[in-house]
């Protein structure tokens, strides 16, 4: 299998000043030394809590935030500093999806312009064609084609988005939680879509999401972020079947299940705490003051990623 | 705007009472404009003939207004001044827009430079008192209307500038900017189809409602001697010469200055509710 | 069991621009004393407005029919100044953002200093230690210092514990939680839905919690009542519903969702929610069902008892009230 996307020790910080008259500042280091590729036509999801750090790590990859410090790799070529003028030609094959498509599309255009916008080197009779074409295969509609955004509802836009993205042919998907602002009846609308275009077309997916029923669905590698690092990285399987990192065992528990007849059979394990804030990470390991069991080694240095089976990472002194 | 969301704005300000007096009145006041040498009863007393023998005369059947210093017909000349305040709001307002919408465009959404120049020249412009600026230009340009209507336009388009550069510095932000940007379309065409149409609405309110201002202060620079030069029947010049005579000839001043204060609240009127509907916080009050 | 709340043949108009919403259309629903009582829905369904409705918290241009009887009242006949007796303190409510209900301008100790001196008659040092123990039961790890806080200074989490503890403070026997863990994340879901078991068990109250997330319901109620568009589908008590789900609209649901045990294939349901401006005549499903007949288009189907305590609202299982 061959890679397309692959960063190495990405890091984003954000500037913050500490009062409006102090001149010192804080970095709040939203990503902090992110590793990891992915091969084409794979989906790998990104999960994390708020302030995880795995949207600012979408969105770095694909320039829109410039990248503090690390390397992007895109089907081999770095990207991470190459000139605006010739990163324009790599960035068409990298599309993203929002998760309010409403805020996605222009309020002001019917669905036929915003799909046509991007196909500026067909010929006027055969935009319509493929704009049509395009509608058809995200499962939309000829009479959909003169409608504008708010007269359709989330889940079609969230189709028009995606027909959008396909008129360019991109490689890469960056999915910033596709389905999270729609009804549940509608997300599956949307994930079986993601996937069958995946099977054809041999796409590649960032997927970013908090849920991790819809990870657990439509991809095959995730990676579990806490306070803009990988905590773990593997297979779905890996993952979800033999967490290793105590973060991911927590995170997987508090996720409901919807099977009443598993309440009683799982363990009450409750995650104490909260997120501590970004601007202000625990030294060594960020999860040690939530960790039940960290111990002092945990407080002064930062684990090393130990491959606990192969392709599977964890970042902790005590996995498993 | 979508035709059908112009219609449903439409049915909105209709509905609503006041903006209804408000659009009427406008509506009015251009059919006035229109027709004024069908039914003003004097129009030549309105272009400025004199009728010495009818000085100063009250209200009557003849002369509804009354007549002034000249004895003309004061109905006649209101009439006729309907003429050059629509002129002055319209020109007025659309110079401003003319060059205060591309440069707070550009501003906006290139930032950088160009939006560092555009900001201090509008700093510059909007540190003069509105009318003062608009005096000191129309005295550099001359006396008349064409003057008065450059001299307000050039001290007007800050506001929009300003105005709509915010508005074009959020809108980039916006994931479908985002994603033209993406797929390569040109910063031009970004402007023109993704800012702009999006901008434009709080825009269309304020010019709606600075019709009103600039009809304001085309009738004080009347009132001041620059502007519209007597014998043309405007409005503020009528308030201006008529003020002399308040106390014993009131109907002189006080029906030309009705009509200025009439006409700025009708803008004002429609201009405030088009802004409740176009807010989106302030639309759902309408659902 | 005792019947807390019973909601009969609840109907709800909104009066709009564009027409009339038939946003509730003939709700029943009972809440049983000492139960976990779960709505779930999608957008538009009228689950929230349901709890509106039992507070009578509706804008002006609503027109609610029907009953809400509570406490062997008909809250619809209440006056305003009786329902503000119930109102927080008989029954309570927490919302989606607790930020909306917390005034920014006031440290919490004032807020609920001000609260609990208004409607309990005490002294501000009797409250302050009232609040401090609230604080204390919905497990705030440090109440001194929120007590001391705003509340931006607090998490969205620590924030809804405070909800939480203002709306225990007049032992409601009713707890509204309409999607109280949406905003918040999975960990602090979980943390909350505990919270809000455990504190059910120590003060026997109700809960009727409002929710989209079917994963939610199976964790913690232990009826559920389905509605779409309006019409309440089913009811049933949570593992029935789950493992014999009889509407069409619930079995759809539940094989659209994913779950995070296992990569199962997903079923998505056709179509769209409609509009309630303008909702499809007889059952509001009909569009997106795929086991329609000729009746469905023409009446709506009756809530009935299919078999013991699992009532659903559809013509496959006859349809008609057997009462």
């Amino acid at each position: 299998m061959s890679e397309i996307i692959r960063v190495e020790h990405l890091k984003k910080y954000f500037l913050f000043k500490e009062g409006i008259f102090s001149r010192r500042v804080k970095y709040l280091k939203a990503v902090n030394d992110v590793s990891f590729s992915i091969n084409r036509g794979e989906t790998l999801a990104l999960v994390g809590e708020t302030g995880s750090g795995k949207t600012t790590t979408g969105r770095t990859i694909l320039r829109l935030y410039e990248p503090t410090g690390g390397k992007i790799f895109f089907e081999g070529k770095e990207i991470t500093n190459i000139p605006k003028r010739e990163f324009k030609k790599i960035r068409v094959q990298m599309q993203m999806i929002y998760q309010d498509p409403y805020s996605s599309l222009n309020p002001r255009m019917n669905i036929f312009n915003i799909i046509a916008e991007p196909l500026r080197e067909l010929k006027y009779e055969d935009i319509e064609d493929r704009v049509l074409e395009l509608l058809e295969s995200v499962g939309l509609r000829k009479e959909h084609m003169f409608k504008y955004p708010d007269e359709i509802s989330g889940g079609q836009q969230q189709r028009v988005a995606i027909a959008r993205a396909l008129g360019v042919n991109p490689k890469f998907l960056v999915l910033d939680e596709p389905t999270s602002a729609l009804d549940v009846s509608v997300q599956a609308q949307i994930l079986n879509l993601l996937e069958n275009l995946q099977k054809e077309r041999g796409f590649t997916y960032l997927f970013i999401s908090h849920d991790l029923s819809v990870v657990r669905y439509i991809s095959q590698r995730v990676a579990i972020m806490y306070l803009g690092k990988i905590m773990e990285i593997g297979t779905v399987e890996q993952v979800f079947e033999n967490p290793q990192h105590p973060y991911t065992k927590l995170l997987l528990e508090s996720v409901p299940v919807p099977d009443p007849k598993d309440r009683k059979r799982r363990k009450k394990l409750i995650l104490p705490g909260e997120i501590p804030s970004p601007l202000n990470p625990p030294s060594g390991c960020p999860f040690h003051t939530r960790c039940p069991v960290a111990k002092e080694i945990c407080r002064e240095k930062e684990p090393e990623y130990v491959e606990v089976e192969k392709g599977h990472f964890v970042k902790c002194h005590f996995p498993g | 705007m979508k035709k059908d969301e112009i219609i449903k704005v439409l049915k909105i300000m209709i509905r609503n009472k006041l903006s209804l007096l408000g659009i009427v009145i406008i509506l009015a006041l251009i059919i006035i404009a229109l027709l004024a040498p069908f039914i003003a009863p004097y129009p030549e007393q309105a272009k400025g003939e004199p009728n010495l023998e009818e000085k100063l005369l009250p209200p009557s059947s003849k002369h509804w207004f009354g007549t002034d210093y000249m004895g003309r017909d004061v109905l006649s000349r209101v009439i006729y001044g309907a003429r050059i305040s629509l002129l002055v709001a319209v020109a007025v307002v659309g110079l401003g827009l003319l060059i205060g919408v591309p440069l707070g465009l550009l501003a906006g959404y290139k930032g950088g430079w160009i939006d560092a120049i555009v900001m201090r020249t509008t700093d510059i412009f909007l540190s003069f008192p509105p009318l003062l600026l608009a005096l000191l230009i129309s005295v550099t340009l001359g006396r008349g209307l064409e003057n008065a209507i450059i001299a307000l336009g050039v001290s007007w388009w800050p506001w929009y500038t300003r105005l709509i550069r915010g508005m074009a510095i959020s809108l980039k932000e916006k994931p479908y900017v985002e994603v033209a940007r993406s797929m390569g379309v040109s910063s031009w065409k970004i402007i023109v189809r993704h800012i702009l149409p999006n901008a434009i609405s709080p825009v269309i309110v304020q010019g709606t409602m600075d019709m009103g201002s600039a009809i304001l202060e085309a009738s004080a620079l009347s009132f001041l001697g620059l502007g519209v030069q007597p014998p043309t029947a405007d409005w503020g010049l009528m308030v201006s010469q008529g003020k002399d005579y308040l106390l014993n000839y009131w109907w002189y001043p006080t029906f030309p200055g009705l009509a200025i204060f009439i006409t700025v609240v009708a803008f004002n009127l429609v201009g405030d509710t088009l802004r409740e509907i176009l807010d989106p916080r302030l639309r759902r009050r309408f659902l | 069991m005792n019947v807390l709340l019973s909601i009969e043949d609840l109907y709800l108009n909104f009066t709009t621009f564009w027409g009339t919403a038939y946003v509730l259309n003939g709700i029943n629903l009972q809440i049983y004393e000492d139960e976990v009582f779960g709505l779930v829905g999608e957008t538009g369904c009228g689950k929230s407005v349901t709890s509106m409705s039992i507070l009578k918290l509706l804008p002006s241009n609503a027109h609610l029919s029907g009953k809400i009887i509570f406490e062997g009242r008909n809250l619809l006949e209440l006056s305003e100044n009786d329902m503000k007796k119930i109102r927080g303190k008989k029954i309570s409510m927490i919302f989606q953002d607790p930020m909306s209900s917390l005034n920014p301008l006031f440290k919490i100790k004032t807020q609920m200093v001000d609260v609990m001196k208004l409607h309990h008659n005490i002294s501000k040092d009797e409250a302050l230690k009232m609040a401090r123990e609230l604080l204390e039961a919905v497990k705030l790890p440090d109440p001194q210092r929120v007590l001391e806080s705003y509340p931006h200074q607090l998490s969205g989490g620590m924030r809804q514990r405070v909800m939480i503890a203002l709306a225990l403070s007049f032992n409601p026997s009713l707890l509204i939680a309409d999607e109280p863990t949406t905003a918040l994340d999975v960990t602090i879901q979980k943390q909350i839905l505990e919270l809000i078991l455990e504190l059910k068990e120590k003060y026997h109250f109700s809960v009727l919690l409002i929710t989209h997330d079917l994963g939610v319901v199976a964790e913690t109620c232990d009826r559920v009542g389905v509605m779409y568009a309006g019409n309440m589908v089913e009811i049933a008590d949570v593992e029935e519903l789950f493992e014999n789900p009889l509407h069409p609209y619930t079995q759809g649901l539940l094989s659209a969702i994913p779950d995070p045990r296992y990569k199962k294939p997903l079923k998505p349901l056709r179509g769209n929610v409609p509009s309630l401006l303008n909702p499809p005549p007889g059952c509001r499903f009909h569009p997106r069902c795929d086991y329609m007949k000729p009746i469905c288009e023409k009446e709506k189907p009756e809530l009935i008892e299919y078999s013991k305590n699992h009532y659903v609202a559809c013509h496959l299982y006859g349809g008609k009230r057997n009462e």
